[in-house]
């Protein structure tokens, strides 16, 4: 297709990394096959910038950069299907149907808009400093901060107190 | 009070961190050969996209000469908002027996057959799709997408493509009216803004920041979200009596935490849902802004909210003429398409799964089982042709009153997406 030696330096990269990109798309998207779109969708936009950015510094950042863009472009991309809110809200696919406070939780977190998503998901779950969940995302520090603020606020209207409460024990 | 804060979230959320169910099913070789194409597609379009700009500069003025013409005129022969007059109720026995309901609304029978047109797309946008439509079909809205963040709002007028420059990231119209009065929203520095487009001009909603307009009716009444973005289910529904004034919210019952409005019908009825937990309800507010919560089809899975289990995620997407269509269900797999007579009441469950919209005769469009767009004009179902061969998918946007324009995306294996006209008769 391109360069060879290009191609397969691709390919290594990409093979070591989809364990993780998956993890993070399901992350954000509660649903693994969703997960696998958004994470195709990273690793085509990937290929086609490979030559210019294969040597960057600091690749992997660059690559969630690009995975959690085309998490927040998801709702662009199907748009057409869902004009806004036209689709049912995602899907919430419980395990079992005694589903436990996982997947209220899961349920909850896939209401919150997706930009606020995915900064409680990168720094809640992933646990990364608020500069870099800025970088990755592209925005300030302080839209981070709102926006943690917003997400934070929406989960606990979504959850209720009592369940809040019975999930964040006192530590 | 227990607060959820940036001290105690980790707790919250940490346990969702583990594995997918499953290992990742991607395909990387397909990854290659499509970013092969699009690199080549990218360097074709480099060329075409500096063209653009001096062009789509140049395009400005002629959007507001174009709007200042006879395209702001009512529509020939319809003074009534909806341009419609009383004709005899169900005049044949081809109708269903949902749309045999008396409906204040004449017309020539069901169109018999369609045929797909390819709308033009500006040079260097690979994506280009159709958002919006007026409900006679003669003036089209989308979107241009060149990379990443840079989308474009387009307008089709008869076979004419202009570039509309609206302030902000990512903006987009949502819905126009007969008079050519557009609504949708961008992004200004991070925050949702209401945006309406009239003459040529656009302008900002007042009290439109953090906030989405997403519908307008024929008398110029606006429906949208207010708080959290504009965008549901937690935010607030408003509704903007014209583009003057602020919005005045929609009530909410008292247990529940948000609501989104998702349309407005010419008589001011708004149609959209309400959040309580983690379960969503089908929601209508009537002119006067009294709401009620619409049924839900015999069998839709209920639970109680916080009984450990996520409940029905049902929602009103569209309304025209005393007819709304949504979805009812809890999952994917049990979501079912939903028609209400807002008349009647009347509740029914779709048979086809996919239709998505409905015109103010009830006639539904969407996708057929066989992946073909598809409208259904009472017993009459009529399958569109592609556009494009062997689309990934195709998805109708906008079907017009008489259903003789119909708008739609084609989405292709590579990703790209094609703006689409069927004309029917």
């Amino acid at each position: 297709m391109g360069d060879t030696s290009a191609d397969d330096e691709y390919v290594e990269y990409v093979t070591a990394r989809l364990p993780a990109l998956h993890r993070l798309a399901y992350a954000f998207s509660g649903d693994s096959h969703r997960a696998d779109d958004i994470v195709q969708q990273t690793i085509t936009n990937l290929y086609m910038r490979w030559p210019k950015i294969r040597g960057v510094d600091h690749l992997d950042r660059y690559v969630r950069s690009m995975l959690v863009n085309a998490f927040i472009d998801e709702r662009r991309l199907a748009w057409a299907r869902v004009r806004l809110f036209a689709e049912p809200p995602e899907a919430v696919t419980p395990a079992s149907d005694d589903a436990d406070d996982r997947t209220v939780l899961r349920a909850a977190l896939s209401r919150v808009p997706r930009r606020q998503r995915a900064v409680l998901v990168l720094r809640f779950m992933y646990d990364l400093p608020v500069a870099e969940v800025a970088e990755i995302l592209g925005v300030s520090a302080g839209t981070v901060k709102s926006q943690t603020s917003h997400g934070l606020t929406a989960l606990r209207r979504l959850l209720g107190e009592r369940t809040v409460a019975a999930l964040t024990k006192e530590r | 009070m227990v607060d959820l804060d940036e001290h105690n979230a980790g707790d919250l959320l940490r346990p969702l961190r583990d594995d997918p169910p499953r290992p990742p099913a991607v395909d990387v070789r397909r990854a290659m050969r499509d970013g092969h194409r699009r690199r080549t597609t990218r360097r074709a379009a480099i060329a075409g996209a500096v063209g653009l700009a001096v062009l789509a500069v140049a395009a400005v003025p002629a959007v507001l000469a174009a709007t200042g013409d006879d395209r702001l005129a009512p529509p020939p022969g319809g003074t009534s908002p909806t341009g419609v007059t009383p004709a005899p109720p169900s005049t044949s026995g081809t109708v269903d027996p949902l749309t045999a309901t008396p409906r204040p609304i004449s017309g020539a029978g069901a169109p018999r057959s369609c045929r797909a047109e390819k709308l033009p797309a500006p040079s260097g946008a690979p994506k280009t799709l159709v958002t919006a439509a007026d409900p006679t079909g003669k003036l089209i809205f989308g979107l241009a997408e060149y990379g990443a963040d840079v989308n474009r709002v387009v307008l089709w007028q008869g076979n004419k493509l202009s570039m509309i420059d609206i302030p902000g990231d990512e903006p987009q119209i949502n819905s126009v009216n007969e008079a050519g009065t557009a609504v949708g929203w961008s992004m200004d520095n991070g925050t949702t803004t209401a945006r309406l487009y009239r003459d040529g001009k656009v302008t900002t909603l007042p009290g439109g920041t953090d906030a989405t307009a997403v519908s307008i009716n024929a008398s110029g009444a606006i429906a949208g979200n207010r708080g959290h973005g504009g965008f549901g289910p937690l935010s607030h529904p408003v509704v903007w009596r014209d583009a003057t004034a602020p919005p005045h919210e929609l009530p909410l019952p008292k247990d529940a935490q948000g609501g989104a409005a998702n349309d407005i019908d010419d008589d001011g009825t708004v149609v959209g849902l309400i959040t309580i937990g983690v379960q969503q309800f089908p929601y209508v507010w009537g002119p006067d802004d009294a709401g009620r919560q619409l049924p839900l089809p015999p069998g839709t899975p209920v639970s109680p909210n916080g009984g450990g289990k996520p409940g029905p995620s049902s929602t009103v997407s569209h309304v025209r003429n005393g007819w709304a269509i949504g979805s009812s269900g809890a999952y994917t797999p049990s979501v079912r398409r939903t028609r209400w007579d807002l008349r009647t009441g009347a509740v029914q469950t779709l048979p086809d799964q996919d239709t998505s919209l409905v015109n103010a005769r009830g006639w539904l469009a969407g996708t057929g089982p066989d992946g073909h767009a598809i409208l259904v004009a009472g017993d009459k179902r009529i399958q569109l042709p592609h556009a494009y061969p062997h689309p990934q998918s195709v998805l109708p946007i906008t079907i017009s009153d008489d259903a003789h324009t119909i708008t739609g995306n084609s989405y292709d294996q590579s990703g790209d997406i094609h703006p689409v006209l069927w004309r029917c008769s």
